[in-house]
């Protein structure tokens, strides 16, 4: 055959859609055949509705035991995983207290297949009064500082969600300044610029004092536990000759300026061996309110962070921890913790986890053994602060491939009500970013506007700025309704 | 039942007819068995009659307007809109033109005249279109900044659409960008010109002409099919070889597996991710996102015009070919020869012989010099950027006015910036963008000095520029800083090594009293080779870091989306490297790695070798050939990414 006419070409097509139908007839009847290729049906050809994985049916037979198998890690990022198994290592598992526990029901009466709407888990009634301390403590925010320190993992870096509250707070209550920075800042955030100058040249990892992060890995670890508020230190050590090797830290704000770049005192965390500016003080007035300074760092020993604050309102802090999953706070320094949530007179702190467990967290037992692991922590940091509310903000909805569907990780309901379980018999406030998302899917609704990356994951600036105002805005009502 | 006809008839922005789509295979399937009733029912002969032909290209313009209907809806009408004004204002040229070429000097010269006027009427219209559709944000921030006003677009269209009110049926505070429209008004605007120039007689016949505008394998990504070269096959009959079937085949099967294996399935799993939030990784992971998403960008375009050019074969029609392997290129002239190549010959067609060439600057040299110099003060809003383009220009200028010698060599390079500025403002108007075009432009530039200079030279400008390079990243120290330093070391290296070999090369051929440097052995001809594709790849490469825009329609915040992105990529990559991440990286990335090597390992392949395997498929007993596409396309379904990934080329 020279030449093919149209009607042979037709033939060549049915040809091929017939053996490809057969396939899909397989696929329909005899799936195992197929092996391990996909390959749709005939049934899911034919029929115009997308399809989508089942949502899972709350599990309520969690093993409080449940060991973490690091080498079962699923990880976003690879330096997730880095940190994720450092975590891990480090994390114990708690005797439940009776009072948390979930509903039980029987297996048998678990369907293998479940399809659940939200509604029909169980409801987790809140504890009462547990935002009690903070805001009272905003009633003093017109004489002297009311500290908010936000916790979280990559869902808060950049100042992602904390510059949305912080602002708000700033602007109903006073006060100014980001709060919180590390000497040498690896992730930029949106609102301050931040510059480590090493006699004149910018630093680089390579060249900055020796950084050691709390939710690093094991050679990012320190061997004592002595991290400061942040959970990073920087240690100006011998490789820096004093008097001779000078270190600077300019700070600018980033794009635009607003109430939180203006600040008028910096408070610094460090060793007291340390000078900044030639004075050995932890507190630096400064003449005027300003969007910039310049500190000269001289001396050796830690530096656990510079904040820069007004006297008074509210001063808020952002704190990713890249990877983490919040089970590092018993890691760090009880005394240390203690002193910084008294002095700065911390009302407020807010954790912000559990994203980073989800793609381990595959079964109810995992859930249950990292809302308890979390129970940890949270004891931990109220023995640290006792004056200060806790706020726990838990995972948002998040995206992952299931037989080549998108949909939400199967277990992030359960995740979700679990952590609020904890938050409960725990007496701390607990707010579902995964319900006030929109629950199920939410994340890809979300990423349709384009609030989302397309990680499934992570939100977009705008996204960000959306969940910030969703939290603000329960916040807002939960101040009001005191009132 | 019903559902799959409202589906499969009805337009839904959900389901585009993609040809990475069951749903386009079962349209096409459909329509090409129309197709054949229309061609073959009857004798032989009869298949090739004008009249069936005739009603061929109707067929196939009423399919291709169906196509677009449930591509774009609405905006169905632009299309049928400017066909008609094309089509009118051609015949209009075409009888200016006979009047010319038959009566007396002083009706010749009214006559020319008019035909001016009337193709000035067509790129008027069709290039208002474009700037409506496509330019209306960046307009309107533009005055918006001038003049201190809070405008906001406004869309007439919906306006109209809903009886003349701003509720309705339509949203009229947004303008969206209908599928597609850069590609064939660029094609409307080659016929036009093209009717002017006498390259193509106007086509008498409507529907033949909106079979040529909305032929709908290259409606909305192109190649861009210029009328001289796609209106003669509207009269030819139906012919296809059983080889150029087997071809047409195997382009098709190529494109699927380019669009859906190496585009998507790297894009999903990591090339997005890292984009979307570069702080989020590593300086490896960014660098490695980066070269992934020049393959990327690569494999979704030129797959895209692999499966149009397939498919209108078996329709028996023949596209031009759109890439060449673009990133064998030894330098960035080249590579404009090769990548994109319907777009590059239109610009030269319609852009660059006008602007003068390579021989002369024109009125329009100096009036595109101009409004990008404004273009660039409303975009960075700096002085600055705006007075060192509009030097560039007057510098041109006075030394092509001063010194004649070099005046082709400074004209030449000037109307090709420009060019590859408004190239680079073609996708669209954003900075990132501008600066894309213009980056390719200065490595067009620069490489055509540094191929005429000596090799001392060349040494003495590495040199310079390296230790320029070493001296600002001491000085200034951030991370872009870090960047070009270790690019310039390595390109330094390199020429340092081919330097050296080039002064052996001239010692031997001394002692040899041959006088002659010998011609290079092929292991150093191929090292060479190497080098240069390496740098040009990794040039390319760099200027995509400004080519990824956001999805805004606001061009105010996908400019600073894309900024950003631009500079925190820049920032890790520049920025010390945790080297302990790249092993367990390239283990946790394994199935992304190896696919980008075999990617590029394939690109790289010989060309001899590649049309050998074709051949070889096309060839191949037809009942084999339907086995392989059946494996083929099983193959490239266990790939599938469970999001629809429109092509990249479609936004422009």
């Amino acid at each position: 055959m020279r030449e093919m006419r149209p009607r042979h070409i037709v033939l060549f097509i049915a040809s091929c859609l017939i053996l490809l139908g057969a396939i899909c007839a397989v696929a329909e009847y005899e799936k195992s055949w197929l092996g391990p290729l996909r390959w749709p049906s005939l049934s899911s050809m034919l029929s115009t509705q997308p399809k989508q994985p089942a949502q899972p049916e709350l599990a309520n037979d969690l093993d409080l035991e449940a060991d973490i198998e690091p080498e079962e890690l699923v990880p976003f990022t690879v330096s997730d995983t880095l940190t994720l198994l450092a975590e891990v290592e480090e994390t114990e598992s708690l005797p439940e207290p009776a009072e948390a526990e979930m509903p039980s029901e029987s297996a048998e009466e678990m369907s293998p297949t479940p399809v659940v709407k939200p509604d029909t888990l169980p409801e987790v009634k809140p504890a009462t009064g547990v935002l009690e301390a903070f805001i009272a403590g905003l009633a003093d925010a017109g004489s002297k500082q009311v500290r908010v320190v936000h916790y979280g993992d990559s869902q808060i870096e950049e100042d992602r969600i904390t510059a949305t509250i912080r602002r708000n707070l700033q602007a109903k209550y006073g006060g100014g300044g980001v709060g919180i920075l590390p000497l040498y800042q690896t992730i930029p955030t949106r609102t301050i610029r931040q510059t480590l100058l090493i006699n004149g040249k910018p630093a680089t990892s390579k060249t900055a004092p020796k950084r050691y992060i709390v939710y690093g890995p094991k050679n990012q670890q320190r061997e004592d536990d002595i991290y400061g508020p942040m959970g990073q230190v920087a240690v100006m050590d011998t490789s820096l000759r004093a008097g001779s090797d000078s270190l600077v830290l300019h700070i600018e704000p980033n794009g635009k300026r607003s109430s939180s770049t203006y600040f008028s005192q910096v408070r610094l965390f460090k060793s007291d061996n340390i000078e900044v500016n030639a004075r050995s003080a932890d507190i630096l007035t400064l003449p005027d309110s300003t969007n910039t300074c310049t500190l000269e760092f001289i001396g050796q020993g830690d530096v656990y962070g510079v904040s820069l604050e007004t006297p008074k309102g509210i001063i808020m802090d952002n704190i990713p921890m890249r990877g983490g999953s919040g089970n590092v706070f018993t890691r760090m320094n009880a005394d240390q913790l203690r002193t910084f949530f008294r002095e700065t007179n911390t009302r407020l702190i807010i954790l912000q986890f559990g994203g980073n467990v989800m793609p381990w967290a595959d079964s109810p037992e995992r859930v249950r053994g990292y809302a308890n692991s979390m129970r940890r922590q949270i004891r931990h940091l109220r023995a640290c602060a006792p004056n200060a509310s806790i706020l726990f903000v838990g995972p948002s909805d998040m995206t992952t491939v299931i037989d080549g569907e998108r949909s939400s990780y199967p277990m992030l309901p359960v995740m979700d009500r679990q952590l609020a379980q904890m938050a409960a018999s725990e007496g701390i406030a607990y707010w579902s970013l995964y319900q006030a998302m929109g629950g199920w899917n939410s994340m890809m609704a979300w990423g349709e506007k384009g609030l989302a990356a397309s990680d499934g994951v992570h939100f977009s600036q705008g996204g960000a700025d959306k969940a910030g105002n969703l939290l603000w805005k329960w916040l807002e009502t939960q101040i009001n309704k005191r009132k | 039942m019903i559902d799959i006809l409202r589906d499969i008839f009805m337009y839904d922005t959900a389901k585009p007819l993609l040809f990475t789509q069951f749903y386009f295979w079962a349209f096409f399937a459909i329509v090409y068995a129309l197709f054949a009733l229309i061609l073959d029912v009857g004798t032989k002969k009869s298949g090739n009659s004008r009249g069936r032909m005739h009603l061929r290209n109707i067929y196939l313009m009423a399919v291709s307007w169906f196509f677009y209907y449930k591509t774009s809806g609405i905006f169905l009408l632009i299309l049928a809109f400017v066909t008609l004004s094309d089509w009118l204002i051609a015949q209009q040229i075409h009888k200016s033109l006979t009047a010319e070429r038959s009566n007396s000097e002083a009706v010749k010269q009214r006559s020319g005249l008019t035909a001016r006027l009337w193709l000035a009427l067509s790129v008027i219209i069709d290039l208002g279109l474009l700037a409506y559709f496509k330019y209306a944000y960046f307009f309107t921030n533009m005055f918006n900044d001038m003049f201190g006003l809070e405008w906001e677009v406004f869309d007439i269209f919906a306006y109209i659409g809903n009886g003349f009110s701003e509720s309705g049926r339509f949203m009229v505070d947004t303008i969206i960008l209908p599928v597609g429209i850069s590609f064939y008004l660029f094609q409307v605007i080659s016929y036009t010109s093209d009717v002017f120039h006498g390259r193509v007689q106007s086509v008498k016949n409507l529907l033949d002409f909106g079979f040529y505008v909305s032929f709908f394998p290259q409606l909305v990504a192109g190649p861009i099919v210029r009328a001289s070269e796609f209106i003669p096959q509207l009269y030819k009959p139906f012919h296809l070889g059983r080889r150029q079937f087997g071809i047409a085949v195997f382009w098709i099967l190529n494109g699927l597996a380019k669009k859906i294996i190496l585009s998507d399935y790297l894009a999903v799993n990591l090339i997005d991710r890292v984009f979307d939030n570069p702080l989020l990784f590593s300086g490896f992971e960014n660098l490695f996102a980066l070269f992934a998403y020049s393959m990327q960008v690569y494999a979704d375009f030129s797959g895209y015009t692999d499966i149009a050019i397939g498919v209108a074969l078996l329709m028996g029609f023949y596209l031009p070919k759109n890439f060449d392997s673009p990133y064998k290129s030894q330098n960035p002239q080249e590579f404009w020869r090769r990548w994109h190549m319907s777009l590059s010959r239109w610009l030269k067609t319609y852009l660059y012989i006008p602007l003068g060439g390579n021989r002369n600057a024109t009125f329009g040299t100096y009036f595109w010099i101009i409004l990008i110099a404004l273009i660039a003060l409303v975009l960075t809003g700096s002085w600055i950027a705006t007075a060192v383009i509009a030097a560039i220009g007057l510098t041109v200028a006075i030394v092509g006015l001063t010194v004649p010698s070099h005046r082709k060599l400074l004209y030449a390079n000037l109307n090709s910036f420009i060019v590859m500025l408004l190239g680079g403002l073609w996708h669209g108007a954003s900075w990132n963008f501008m600066i894309w075009g213009g980056l390719n432009g200065l490595g067009m530039i620069v490489n055509k000095f540094w191929r005429v200079m000596n090799w001392h030279l060349r040494m003495a400008a590495m040199l310079l520029i390296t230790a320029g390079i070493y001296w600002a990243d001491q000085t200034i120290g951030t991370p872009v800083w870090h960047l070009f330093r270790v690019w310039t070391l390595i390109l330094c290296a390199g020429t340092i090594i081919r330097y050296i070999y080039w002064l052996i090369s001239c010692l031997i051929a001394e002692r040899s009293n041959s006088g002659a440097v010998s011609q290079r052995s092929g292991l150093t001809s191929a090292l060479g080779t190497a080098w240069a594709v390496a740098q040009t790849f990794t040039f390319i490469t760099f200027t995509r870091l400004f080519f990824r825009s956001s999805s805004n329609l606001d061009p105010a915040t996908a400019n600073q989306v894309a900024w950003e992105t631009a500079t925190n990529m820049v920032y890790q990559i520049g920025g010390a490297w945790d080297n302990s991440i790249i092993l367990p990286f390239i283990w946790e990335y394994r199935y992304v790695v190896i696919l980008f090597i075999l990617g590029m390992v394939i690109h790289w392949l010989p060309t001899k070798f590649k049309q050998w395997y074709r051949l070889n498929f096309a060839l191949m007993p037809l009942w084999l050939m339907v086995l392989c596409v059946v494996v083929a396309i099983v193959i490239i379904y266990q790939f599938i990414t469970a999001d629809m990934q429109p092509f990249i080329y479609f936004q422009f």
